[in-house]
């Protein structure tokens, strides 16, 4: 075992959560490795630090269930009713774009069922291979046709998070209006409801980048320098995800770039594509942890699989 | 090690001994209409929801909201519950995505500096929604490393770290809950306790740790 691979596991040895062949094997390593060694003495210090600075949780508030019986039987409750949102498509072009604004969290496309419990589950439902979008174009990526896109807020324009949208329908009022709810005060009646999807998707997939923006300098914060290190070699990476979902896709799998509904029930989001930046341990080990990237698409059945690991 | 199960206490009227054994019946009746069994998995899961929420939301108020919100959400989603995984988790993951999306609004809306040392946001992770203070164990500089550690996470990590460290949910379920691989959640994992780490060292203004470190032989 070398370095690299002892560092992908020193967490779960520090916690006690790897198994004995691995944990065995692992021990190896830090017999003729200090620094691994050390490493790892860290997270076990770290880890007893953050399970004693748990205090803890006050009594939950009072009377939560009468506050969520009086939403639920509200006539219109339609406040928390999901809102249809345009499926935008465009993997790599959205990358190639996320590689200039790297603004943080955006949307690839996104679909959002409306139901509840008098309504099917809309978002299980499978999707036919015919209806997942083409592949995407490998090579310089081609700007989404304006018939094709919806109309997108300023934050969204500013993710440029620009993408096809075959049969799209209309943009819903959620992606302008997150503003959080009033609280304890019950759904707004006669809330316009957008028509059901037709061809509702089989599962929504989502995939994030972190939040921070990137900073020339770099303060070691962790989301800056992952963000940093994305924007380096995203266009790189755009194509490895493009090849991934295009493959996916000709799997006949149905699968969906989304991000969780901005408005409706969250459980409507069942599926995460996750881009992570692996281990990133230290600073001088961050542009190549950057470099890892994994996609998992979980199904609606709940069992996820890694789709890319690059 | 960890068994999230436990936290949750048999319901009498649930008929049943085992906690997810009384959920799924309460489940059962709940899809088909009925919204005091309904009430009572919101009794029963309330606390562990709000742990989850209040941890990582700095208003009482909002959090409070985001709490209604996600039983509200569950309520409305309850057919798409299967079955196939336990309800705590499933509700659980809505919590957690409920709860990013608000604070994902808030900083939009520069409602809240989540990152803000004044609002005590990393105290009230650890502490959770009445603010109690960090346990007596953990020396002033270590609180003083937490809470820095815990601001300069992302949003994700912060909430990996809330869920294992302090609502101690196993990695397979944080996986689950956070739409990742498990691999990802331990990778948080290190990541935050490199961090929290790396700021201890700062604050004992040296290198922080007993004994030298090593160089890596092969990397």
């Amino acid at each position: 075992m070398n370095c690299r691979r002892a560092r992908h596991i020193l967490m779960q040895e520090a916690a006690g959560a790897l198994d004995e062949k691995r944990s065995r094997a692992l021990r190896g390593h830090l017999e003729r490795c200090p620094a691994c060694a050390a490493d790892l003495e860290d997270l076990r210090e770290a880890g007893r630090i953050f399970g004693r600075a748990r205090a803890p949780l006050a009594d939950p508030s009072p009377g939560v269930w009468e506050s969520v019986r009086e939403r639920i039987q509200a006539p219109a409750g339609r406040k928390n009713a999901p809102v249809r949102r345009p499926l935008m498509w465009g993997v790599a072009t959205s990358f190639a774009a996320a590689a200039l604004a790297i603004a943080g969290y955006f949307t690839l496309g996104t679909f959002t069922p409306q139901e509840g419990l008098d309504s099917p589950p809309a978002a299980l439902r499978s999707v036919a291979p015919q209806e997942a979008p083409a592949p995407q174009v490998r090579g310089p990526q081609k700007p989404a046709q304006s018939s094709e896109r919806s109309p997108v807020t300023a934050e969204e324009e500013s993710s440029v998070a620009q993408a096809k949208a075959p049969g799209a329908s209309p943009p819903s009022a959620g992606r302008s209006s997150a503003t959080p709810p009033q609280r304890s005060h019950p759904p707004a009646a006669g809330r316009p409801v957008p028509p059901a999807p037709e061809a509702p998707p089989a599962a929504v997939v989502a995939w994030s980048l972190p939040a921070a923006p990137v900073t020339e300098e770099g303060r070691g914060g962790y989301a800056d320098t992952e963000a940093a290190g994305i924007a380096r070699d995203f266009h790189l990476r755009s194509r490895a995800v493009s090849d991934a979902v295009s493959d996916h896709e000709k799997r006949g799998e149905g699968l969906l770039l989304a991000e969780p509904p901005a408005e409706g029930p969250a459980a409507a989001w069942t599926g995460g594509v996750e881009m992570s930046a692996g281990l990133a341990p230290a600073p001088d080990e961050l542009e190549e942890s950057a470099r890892a990237l994994e996609m998992v698409y979980t199904s609606p059945d709940g069992r996820a699989r890694t789709i890319l690991d690059y | 090690m960890r068994d999230t199960g436990s936290k949750e206490q048999v319901s009498p009227s649930a008929g049943v001994r085992h906690p997810e054994e009384a959920d799924a019946a309460l489940v059962q009746k709940a899809r088909s209409g009925d919204r005091e069994s309904f009430g009572e998995l919101v009794r029963r899961h309330e606390r562990t929801v709000q742990g989850i929420v209040a941890r990582m939301i700095p208003s009482p108020d909002d959090a409070e909201d985001v709490v209604q919100e996600v039983f509200v959400s569950a309520w409305q989603g309850l057919r798409r519950f299967r079955g196939d995984a336990r309800f705590s988790t499933w509700l659980h993951t809505i919590a957690v995505n409920a709860t990013l999306k608000r604070i994902r609004q808030m900083r939009r809306h520069g409602q809240v500096s989540l990152d803000d040392p004044e609002s005590g946001t990393a105290e009230r992770l650890a502490a959770g929604a009445a603010g109690q203070p960090f346990e007596q164990a953990v020396s002033a500089e270590e609180k003083a490393a937490v809470r820095r550690a815990l601001q300069n996470l992302s949003d994700n990590h912060r909430m990996t770290v809330v869920l294992y460290y302090f609502e101690e949910h196993p990695c397979e379920e944080i996986a689950r809950m956070m739409g990742c691989s498990v691999g990802t959640v331990w990778s948080r994992l290190h990541y935050a306790c490199k961090k929290l780490k790396q700021e201890l060292r700062d604050i004992r203004g040296g290198d922080g740790a007993p004994g030298a470190r090593g160089e890596r032989p092969d990397a």
